[in-house]
């Protein structure tokens, strides 16, 4: 553009009411430029605009034309116009640009897939197809195996190089597409029972008051709950990207954290819209009961659900939790862990006790005082922090607990802090 | 909805939390009543120094090649101490001998609270303002004035809807009354729910300037005596008093300024003995409003103004504005008036009351030589608009400037709540500038009033009447669910058309990176329009959650009636839902509005 103008300076307004920019436009109209007034300016240097423009429109069934959708140019350029000229679509089938059709500064018609014209006006352009006989019809990625009609078989793979005149073919069985479990998701059956909940034990150090008062709940039906916590990978399916940083642990096989309540909604909503069964948060009671696994188990009322731990509270000494948990005390690389590497509690759940906390469906309420004992999520009231459960990585032993609960805002997000789901059974 | 409570409202302003330059506290400030954005004059008589204004430079102008309807005007801006200024810009076409043309279809480092630095950039939409010209000279001066000064929010009214979207529309108004406008995006905007913070992404909240609504307006004019009387003068000795054409020279600029989408209604009123006309529907058509109010003199007036039926004018303007689509508009009216009508079945009262109802802000200029500004002042303050004064012919067109700040200053601010329940909650929310903040509390919100499909936004097209076998229309978007990468819409028409999508920088809704694709029907005769995001997999490119705006525009021929277009015989339009069945099960609802 050339070197800038120094034309600038301050001109003088004594006139009172306005900033000048806007007290200079109104005086503008009665007097077109002798005024003063209190602002800066400065001047470009001169320049040729020319807002002599014409649109063009284009449109076509198949492929991505050169330009497509509409674009602008001055009027009097050269326009290049073009598609590919043939193309498959979705169903192999082979179809042939056979010109176009248009108005403004085109002709009303042509016969190639290219064009080139100036613009005078604003201009539409519809790129022409026809689908090719059988006999011009040409697969490239069909996979499966093609009966030809001399008794032949021929068996196609995804090489794209490969062409096979599909006019000769009697038939084509295509080769299945596995189907995949859904997401990779893995449960565990929860069957229905009674446990005591909250802080059973009385240990120094060990216990937190809002773990109390100890109370029994009677969960009335069996429930599925995720064999791991849900994965990176998972999350990035279903919802397009991934919170995780590299830092804290990024992988498909790790726990995804960073993620909100509210999000964690987002996601159930959407794998519960895909038509696959009807998935929620966790209950605290339904997860501190999976956790504390069956009656049989002889820790089920421990400070974790295997053997009497010698864990210290606080401390980050190695102890038993190693073999079941990623903690404090394992913290090593810093962050979350690939998941299902350390040893399953009773019901075959995997990081319960550690790895990345995880989220309940509940609202926090101080302590256990009216809580429902029908294993229901504890949803009364307006307080916005959700409570969450389990161990995490950088997390001390007591915070590791079967009883431990803790809660952060359903908009919070948090890297220690990832969930598992529960899928209805009925 | 209604803005009754716009009084208690005012008063519910509950924080100013100080201290940067810019912004002043209502206590703190170095101004006099009245002194308002003058601060040269007031920060000399009270410091006795002389304010250094901010300085510019280095401005350089360059069309897009990829899309020469765009300017890119760059500059330096520059202050020993301000950490922002007040930016305009004009346009010379004679080298810089003058500046006549004030440009106004711009966005980025423009108007209040430019940040001082090199490298600002605005974008202009030359074409918009002057298409099909060739400027073989044009000189673009870019003017800097200190930011403004004390701010508050003013004259803030309320239009919720469902789904669960708390939508406010107001003012930042310095304590002059001055509007501040500035880029939106500049302020940070933190919305509250009982004092909770809100997290700005899962509930959309979105500061916008009021106009990217659908902008509908009426303006209605004033042929009575007291405007046509020569003692006004009559310099070019038409018989047509300065005052009227002063009037309607400004009702004109005002058009001009107007963004393409608006819809503008126009009514005038001469005679006490005859009811006010209706001389225009609401239309986009710029030049056939112009064409129409060179006609009033000789069409409707025919020489013999008399008394004032303003009221009954006003009121009838105000019936023309529809009964739905409250909360994706920005309505207003604007009058000329000397305050003076024995003669109108309707009072103000009566105005106010149905402007209310419509959501309507009222704006008045008062002229006359036996001006009552009484009833005007009335009319404009309770329905949240503005009067001014006009007290010379001069002064007219100053008036309508100042009105055109008041619209270019509106702000809107929408968020969608988390709660569903059947508990009223008070809304809040905080703007902040350079550390600074301002605090407004509302009324309650009960979400259940508001209960609707998140899920399912919402597309209306909108046109004007067909002018000559043309018209343009355009398709909004009213509310757009989560996730949205992708509109797919299926149009039918015999019409000839060309589509255009329109971005944010003309005031659309779509990012400059999204595309349009047209697809024609392979064994049909309709076309699919499809708007996608620069990486459809990726939901970070996703439009705004909660957002609105123009979509596409439809420049239309070969038709003889709006009513033809998409809705007559073999017509057709609708929107593809399929598409979102593996994003969430989104859906927009599509309708035609005419």
């Amino acid at each position: 553009m050339g070197n800038p103008a120094k034309r600038e300076g301050v001109i003088n307004c004594g006139s009172g009411r306005g900033r000048g920019i806007f007290h200079a436009y109104f005086l503008l109209f009665l007097f077109p430029f002798s005024l003063a007034q209190a602002v800066e300016f400065s001047d470009s240097t001169p320049v040729r605009l020319n807002l002599d423009i014409n649109s063009l429109t284009v449109s076509s069934a198949f492929e991505e034309p050169t330009p497509g959708g509409t674009t602008y140019y001055i009027s009097g350029s050269s326009v290049k116009a073009e598609v590919v000229k043939n193309i498959f679509d979705e169903l192999g089938s082979r179809w042939m640009c056979s010109g176009w059709i248009g108005s403004g500064s085109i002709p009303a018609e042509g016969t190639k897939n290219k064009l080139t014209f100036t613009i005078t006006g604003g201009t539409r352009l519809i790129w022409q197809w026809r689908l090719l006989p059988p006999w011009e019809q040409v697969s490239y990625y069909l996979i499966g195996e093609l009966n030809l009609s001399e008794g032949e078989k021929k068996t196609l793979d995804d090489n794209r190089d490969k062409k096979i005149d599909v006019a000769d073919a009697v038939s084509l069985v295509p080769t299945p597409t596995p189907t995949p479990t859904f997401l990779d998701l893995e449960f565990e059956t929860i069957p229905a029972g009674s446990f005591e909940m909250g802080a059973v034990n009385d240990d120094p150090g060990w216990t937190f008051p809002n773990s109390e008062p100890v109370h029994t709940v009677t969960i009335g039906y069996d429930f599925q709950l995720s064999r791991y916590e849900i994965t990176q990978s998972q999350w990035e399916e279903v919802m397009g990207y991934n919170p995780a940083s590299v830092s804290t642990g990024k992988g498909p096989h790790y726990p995804v954290y960073n993620v909100s309540w509210n999000e964690c909604q987002e996601f159930i909503a959407r794998i519960n819209a895909m038509g696959r069964g009807t998935y929620r948060l966790p209950s605290e009671a339904e997860w501190e009961y999976a956790c504390r696994g069956p009656v049989e188990n002889p820790h089920r009322y421990g400070r974790f659900s295997f053997g009497d731990s010698d864990c210290d509270a606080t401390g980050d000494a190695s102890c038993e939790l190693d073999e079941y948990a990623w903690w404090r005390g394992n913290n090593k690389p810093n962050g979350a862990k690939k998941i299902g590497r350390k040893k399953p509690n009773p019901w075959g759940l995997y990081d319960m006790h550690g790895n990345v906390m995880e989220w309940c469906r509940d609202r926090f309420h101080l302590n256990y005082d009216g809580a429902p004992s029908d294993g229901s999520a504890w949803e009364s009231g307006t307080e916005k922090n959700r409570v969450f459960r389990g161990g995490g990585w950088n997390h001390n032993a007591n915070t590791c607990q079967s009883s431990f609960r803790n809660s952060l805002h359903q908009s919070e997000k948090s890297p220690y802090l990832g969930f598992r789901i529960v899928k209805e059974m009925w | 909805m209604s803005r009754s409570y716009y009084i208690i409202c005012i008063f519910l302003i509950t924080a100013w939390i100080p201290a940067a330059p810019g912004i002043s506290t209502p206590t703190g400030s170095s101004r006099k009543p009245g002194a308002g954005r003058d601060l040269n004059r007031t920060i000399t008589e009270e410091t006795g120094t002389t304010p250094v204004l901010p300085s510019v430079s280095n401005v350089r102008v360059s069309q897009w090649s990829f899309d020469p309807r765009f300017v890119d005007i760059t500059y330096d801006l520059d202050h020993p101490s301000l950490p922002y200024a007040s930016i305009g810009a004009m346009l010379s076409l004679d080298g810089g001998k003058t500046f006549p043309h004030r440009i106004n279809s711009l966005l980025g480092d423009v108007n209040d609270f430019v940040p001082t630095g090199s490298g600002r950039r605005m974008i202009w939409n030359a074409f918009r303002d002057h298409p099909g010209s060739v400027m073989d000279n044009a000189v673009i001066r870019i003017l800097a004035d200190l930011p403004p000064g004390d701010f508050t929010i003013k004259n803030l009214s309320r239009n919720h809807a469902a789904p669960f979207l708390l939508d406010f529309n107001f003012f930042l108004r310095e304590q002059t009354g001055a509007s501040v406008v500035s880029n939106p995006k500049r302020f940070q905007i933190k919305a509250l729910e009982d004092g909770s913070p809100l997290d700005g992404a899962e509930t959309g909240t979105r500061l916008t300037s009021g106009i990217s609504k659908q902008v509908r307006c009426q303006l209605i004019m004033d042929y009575t005596a007291g405007m046509a009387d020569i003692a006004h003068g009559d310099q070019d000795g038409d018989g047509i008093s300065d005052a009227i054409e002063e009037m309607e020279g400004a009702c004109k600029r005002f058009i001009e300024e107007l963004r393409a989408d608006v819809l503008i209604g126009l009514y005038e009123f001469h005679r006490e003995d005859q009811s006010p006309n209706r001389v225009s529907d609401f239309t986009m058509n710029k030049s056939e409003l112009e064409d129409r109010i060179k006609a009033i003199w000789t069409d409707y007036v025919q020489s013999f103004p008399g008394g004032s039926r303003c009221w009954d004018a006003l009121h009838a303007a105000i019936g023309d504005f529809p009964g739905n689509h409250q909360y994706d508009e920005l309505r207003f009216l604007v009058f000329f008036s000397d305050g003076n009508d024995e003669s109108s079945t309707r009072t103000p009262i009566d105005i106010v009351q149905a402007a209310l109802s419509r959501n309507v802000r009222i704006y008045g200029i008062g002229f006359g030589n036996n001006l009552d500004p009484a009833p005007l002042k009335a009319i404009t303050t309770q329905t949240g608009g503005s009067c001014y004064e006009a007290g010379t012919v001069s002064g007219i067109g100053n008036a309508m400037n100042h009105i055109m700040q008041d619209i270019r200053g509106e702000f809107n601010l929408r968020w969608v709540t988390l709660k569903r329940s059947d508990m009223p909650f008070t809304p809040s929310f905080r703007i902040s500038l350079q550390g600074r903040e301002l605090e407004y509390t509302d009324l309650p919100f009960t979400p259940t009033d508001y209960q609707g499909e998140l899920l399912r936004g919402n597309l209306r097209f909108i046109g004007s009447p067909v002018k000559q076998g043309k018209t343009t229309v355009f398709l909004r978007c009213g509310y757009t669910p989560r996730y949205i990468r992708k509109i797919r819409i299926y149009v039918k028409s015999r019409y000839p058309h060309l589509v255009h999508l329109t971005r944010e920088q003309e005031g659309g809704l779509c990012p400059l990176d999204w595309q349009m694709r047209i697809r024609d029907e392979i064994d049909g005769e309709g076309e699919w329009i499809e708007v996608t995001s620069p990486n459809p997999d990726d939901i970070n490119t996703s439009l705004p959650y909660g957002a609105f705006g123009p979509l596409l525009s439809f420049d239309v021929t070969g038709l003889e009636r709006l009513s033809d277009l998409f809705l007559g015989t073999g017509e057709e339009v609708r929107v593809d839902n399929g598409i979102y069945t593996e994003t969430g099960g989104q859906s927009f609802l599509l309708e035609v509005d005419w």
